[in-house]
């Protein structure tokens, strides 16, 4: 599985053998099958997910659970989708996340 | 369970928001009772943020996650078997006291209606605001606890766990267990808070057993620790986290130590709170708790909101863990099912009353341990400089100077300069303008007006709305 640079592993913990592979940012990772997008991107590189919209600071998740928006991200041409939410799935496209995010509350 | 694909129907006789030990029980219960329910949840499984993963998680994962976790099994089986319509990963971005309920799922939005709607969208970390705690690296206990409970996600370099409360003890014991390189624990309850806390301390001992678990947990976590040569500071304050791009480095005081750490990850918890954004953009009345200084909706017994049609069940209503939710889920799901006349005031009773019971007695040490674990009273004494608003970057200086000049709404403050009109849509900064507002005007918090969601509550997308689904009458 794929290390890269993160400060998190993977334990043998959850006991799962299936694995699925996603792009990230153009580049292959191998991950455990059925987690979520956020956990496939800490355990693979612990750099940031997002950038602010409002002054560019780059951000990462902070609560893993659907509430601070800090882990948006782009899953197949889609924006603004919270990866801590969201299951991985063989094949998936996912960008980080540079531009402003104010189209969120044009409805 | 019904799959979702023949699921296509519009109208309900209840719709139950949130798959956790709340939300479980009061679909199943409604269910057994044979009403007509959909059961809505954010996440691909069952479970909320307590149980997450229980039905994928491994039998190791159990055995560390412990037995509190293990008693989500039976509910989360019973509510798998129940025959009802679950909806997983569907982002609940409007709910009204119609019944209407609108959501986005696979790539397009839906409207559905019930004259029932129970919320039970649980609880979320308190957000405190300190220096740095933007910076990537630094993030919640609970945050944490769900990459270990997801994917078996550990931490491989030096992490600092930092605040107070049970939960924290909690995610240290885990962390300790799964030999995660943990620098300090650093414990931020002042000691003088047990004063307060003894005036309840009769009551609580009436569950001795529950008293004893919380006192074996933290005094597990001191061996393990000094085992593992893992240093515990207490009255610890002045966290600082540090660093360019990314964490490096955190700063804090204990007693007249100053400290300093070398760490990639900071943990930080400062106690749970009701999730409240949806009953707030719903309009649903809310009350002021002054010793856990959290807004919480105003319930009469069995869950309901002041409309007759929106219910709310779990620690959505106030934080009381998760077997209390699960009591209080069945407990509103009798209720409804009595009102729907599916259930006689005599059969009513008769449930209810056994449910009632073990509720009772789950919630007598809980005013101690609120007293114990209340926020401390420095907690939000912000600096100017530090942001409160994530998503908009605004600082409480920002926010203090408008106080100054005789703001006294977060949601006018927002449309000044935005604070909480980000992503998140205050999720993150409300409880601090709220403190800011109540230090600057030197009003009570409970005569504050809180803030106010505006829907979608969730991002939409476009492409989302074009696909929707906006509901109709189902045909029989």
């Amino acid at each position: 599985m794929n290390q890269g640079k993160s400060k998190f592993v993977w334990s043998n913990l959850a006991g799962t053998d299936k694995q699925v592979t996603v792009s990230f940012d153009g580049e292959r990772l191998t991950v455990p099958a059925g987690i979520t997008v956020a956990a496939a991107l800490l355990g693979h590189d612990d750099e940031h997910f997002c950038r602010s919209a409002a002054d560019g600071e780059e951000r990462a998740p902070y609560c893993l659970m659907g509430v601070c928006f800090e882990c948006l991200v782009e899953i197949d041409g889609l924006k603004n989708r919270q990866a801590c939410l969201e299951p991985v799935y063989e094949g998936m496209s996912v960008k980080r996340q540079h531009e402003s995010v104010e189209e969120n509350h044009e409805k | 369970m019904r799959a979702w694909k023949k699921i296509m129907k519009n109208n309900y006789d209840a719709v139950v928001i949130g798959a956790g030990p709340a939300g479980m029980a009061c679909g199943s219960e409604l269910a057994d009772k044979g009403l007509d329910v959909a059961v809505l949840d954010e996440q691909a499984g069952p479970g909320g943020q307590i149980y997450r993963n229980i039905t994928g998680s491994s039998s190791a994962q159990r055995q560390i996650l412990g037995e509190d976790y293990r008693e989500g099994l039976d509910l989360t089986q019973k509510f798998e078997n129940a025959s009802l319509d679950y909806l997983p990963q569907s982002r609940v971005w409007q709910a009204a006291d119609n019944g209407d309920v609108c959501f986005s799922r696979a790539g397009s939005s839906r409207k559905i209606n019930a004259p029932n709607l129970v919320l039970c969208t649980g609880a979320m970390e308190r957000p405190v605001p300190f220096p740095g705690w933007t910076l990537p690296g630094v993030m919640t206990c609970g945050g944490m606890s769900n990459l270990y409970k997801d994917s078996g996600l550990v931490p491989s370099k030096p992490v600092l766990i930092a605040g107070s409360g049970p939960f924290l003890w909690l995610v240290a014991e885990h962390l300790l267990a799964l030999d995660a390189p943990i620098t300090a624990i650093l414990d931020t309850a002042p000691m003088k808070q047990v004063i307060p806390a003894m005036k309840h301390v009769a009551g609580a001992v009436k569950r001795i057993d529950f008293m004893m678990k919380g006192v074996k947990l933290i005094s597990d976590v001191y061996l393990t620790a000094r085992k593992k040569k893992v240093p515990v500071y207490r009255n610890v304050r002045d966290l600082r986290a540090l660093g360019q791009k990314k964490l490096d480095q955190v700063n804090a005081v204990s007693g007249s130590k100053q400290l300093s750490f070398q760490v990639e990850t900071l943990l930080v918890s400062e106690g749970i709170i009701p999730n409240t954004s949806l009953f707030r953009q719903v309009g649903c009345r809310h009350q002021w708790d002054p010793i856990q200084r959290y807004y919480h909706p105003a319930l009469l017994k069995e869950g309901q909101t002041n409309f007759s049609s929106v219910y709310v069940a779990g620690d959505g209503g106030f934080v009381h863990g998760a077997k209390a939710a699960e009591y209080k889920g069945r407990i509103t799901a009798l209720h409804i099912a009595k009102e729907m006349r599916r259930l006689s005031k005599a059969e009513y009773r008769q449930q209810v009353g056994p449910v009632w019971k073990m509720l009772t007695r789950d919630l007598v040490p809980r005013p101690f341990i609120d007293a114990m674990y209340a926020p401390r009273k420095d907690l939000f004494s912000l600096e100017d400089k530090t942001i409160i608003c994530r998503c908009e970057g605004i600082t409480a200086g920002r926010v203090r100077e408008l106080v100054r000049d005789g703001l006294r709404d977060h949601n006018e403050i927002k449309a000044i300069i935005r604070c909480g009109m980000g992503p998140c849509q205050g999720r993150m900064c409300s409880a601090a303008v709220l403190e800011l507002i109540s230090e600057g005007s030197g009003l009570d918090p409970a005569e504050i007006r809180q803030h106010r969601l505006r829907p979608p509550i969730k991002p939409v997308s476009l492409q989302e709305l074009a696909n929707a689904d906006l509901g109709g009458y189902d045909e029989n």
